[in-house]
Formats: structure tokens, sequence, C-alpha cells
């Protein structure tokens, strides 16, 4: 019978994953998939939580929030790393370590 | 019954859910990766479908896959990298971040089943969009004032950084 834990064990797993694409990965964008992969945990959470427990709705208006902050996010770190390929011509992050070219 | 389907549903889509995570995190063609995202956005809007959350599956989908998969498709795309994205070459690197996360992951995994498991009956309660409406507008509505705003900025910031300023 599926409960609560079932859910938190597999966005565990999910954070966990999501972790480990952004401190390994070297390109810019696949930091951001991690990233994604984290914010989704999160709101996976929110709605299993609001799903087993009575706190009427909160945990899915949150949820919400976390998709309108995490599309933000994608926007502006889009843009920012378009115009780091403009500037260093690569998007790996280990290379961009200077403020100014 | 009804629980049972709930079961069945439950396990395929953490399957693929964890599947298509790994995928993403370690296929080396940032294509594949996208697709894998894709597949892994659409297992958790099933996911909060049968949690009994329409509206944030529907938003999810329209959202992530419509939206942000779009924007990462496009800057895969314009920043020309598609094939053989490196990732750390040091083994050690790996081998640290693998032990990492996994003592992470078993951490919260023995927290989580140290207290007890909480089910429910059986019927699949949806959450009424109106309930959600009213939380929007009552309990909520500074922050949801605040990230209108913040999604204006975003819009004028996402534009005057992307556009390409040489005059």
């Amino acid at each position: 019978m599926v409960g609560l834990n079932h859910f938190l064990i597999l966005t565990s797993i999910l954070f966990s994953l999501g972790l480990f694409g952004v401190i390994t990965r070297k390109n810019a964008i696949t930091v951001l998939m991690g990233l994604e992969l984290i914010l989704n945990a999160a709101s996976l959470n929110f709605v299993a939580i609001t799903r087993f427990t009575d706190v009427a709705a909160s945990g899915q208006v949150i949820s919400l929030f976390i998709i309108v902050l995490a599309a933000s996010e994608a926007a502006i770190a889009l843009a920012i790393v378009l115009n780091l390929y403009k500037n260093f011509n690569n998007v790996n992050v280990d290379e961009i370590n200077s403020l100014k070219e | 019954m009804i629980m049972e389907l709930f079961d069945l549903f439950f396990y395929l889509f953490a399957s693929v859910i964890v599947i298509s995570g790994a995928v993403t995190v370690l296929n080396k063609n940032l294509i594949y990766a996208a697709f894998a995202l894709l597949i892994l956005l659409s297992s958790v809007a099933a996911m909060f479908f049968i949690l009994g959350a329409e509206f944030l599956a529907m938003v999810q989908i329209l959202i992530y896959v419509g939206g942000v998969l779009i924007l990462i498709v496009f800057g895969i795309m314009l920043t020309g990298q598609v094939k053989s994205v490196p990732m750390r070459e040091n083994f050690v690197y790996l081998l640290i971040a693998a032990v990492f996360t996994g003592l992470l992951c078993g951490l919260l995994v023995t927290g989580i089943t140290a207290r007890p498991d909480m089910t429910l009956s059986a019927d699949i309660a949806s959450t009424p969009i109106k309930m959600l409406g009213n939380l929007l507008i009552s309990k909520y509505y500074l922050i949801f004032g605040m990230l209108g705003v913040l999604l204006l900025v975003i819009l004028i910031a996402a534009a005057g950084m992307a556009r390409n300023n040489k005059e």
C-alpha cells in the first residue's frame, strides 16, 4: 500500500539525482537541467504532503509558485548562457572564471 | 480495487521518473538528455494527476513541457554543443560526487522510514480548483502579487540581456 513515505523516498532519490547532475556536469545547460530535477522533487513533495495530510490545498499553491519561479529562473539562466556563449565561445562552467573579458 | 490501481500507477510512474532522471543526468548527448527531461516532466505531471491535483498537472505540462523545455532545447541549439558534452574527466571527482549524493540519499531515506507511514482511505479526492483560487487571492495574495511583479521584471530583464546590443 503506497503511502506518504513512498512519495518522500521517490522525491529524495530525484533530489539526489539532480544534485549529482549539478555538481558533476560542466555544461551550464545540464546544470540547469539538474536544477529542474531538484525543483520538481520539491514540488512533488509539496503535492504529496497536501494529499496525505489535511492542509487544505496550501501545498498545491506553493507548488504552483515553485513552477512559476522555475520558469522565470530558466528564462534568466538561458539569457545568461547565451551571453556567456557570445563572450567566451563556450558554456563550460569551469572555464568561465573571469568577471571581465 | 481503486487503491491497487493507485499503487500500480505509482510504481509505474516512479520507475519512469527514476530511469529518465538518471538518463537526464548521465547522458552525454544533450538532446537525449532533453528528451529524457521531457519524459520526466510528463511523469511528474502524471504523478500530480494521481495525487488529485489535476490543475497542477495541466500547469506542469503547459509551463514545463511547453515553455521551459523549449527554452532549454533552444539554448542547446544556440550554444552549439549537442554531442559529447564533457563530464568532469577526473574519475575521483565523479566517485566523490556519487558517494556524497548516495550518502545524502541514504540519510534522507533512513530519516523518512524512521517515522510512521501515512496512508489514506480508498477514494481519490481531487482538490477543487475553486479552493485553489480562493487560497490564491485570500491567504497567499501577497506572494501572488509579488510573483506577478517578478514575472514582469524577468520578462524585461531576459529580453534586455539576450538582445544583441552592439551599437
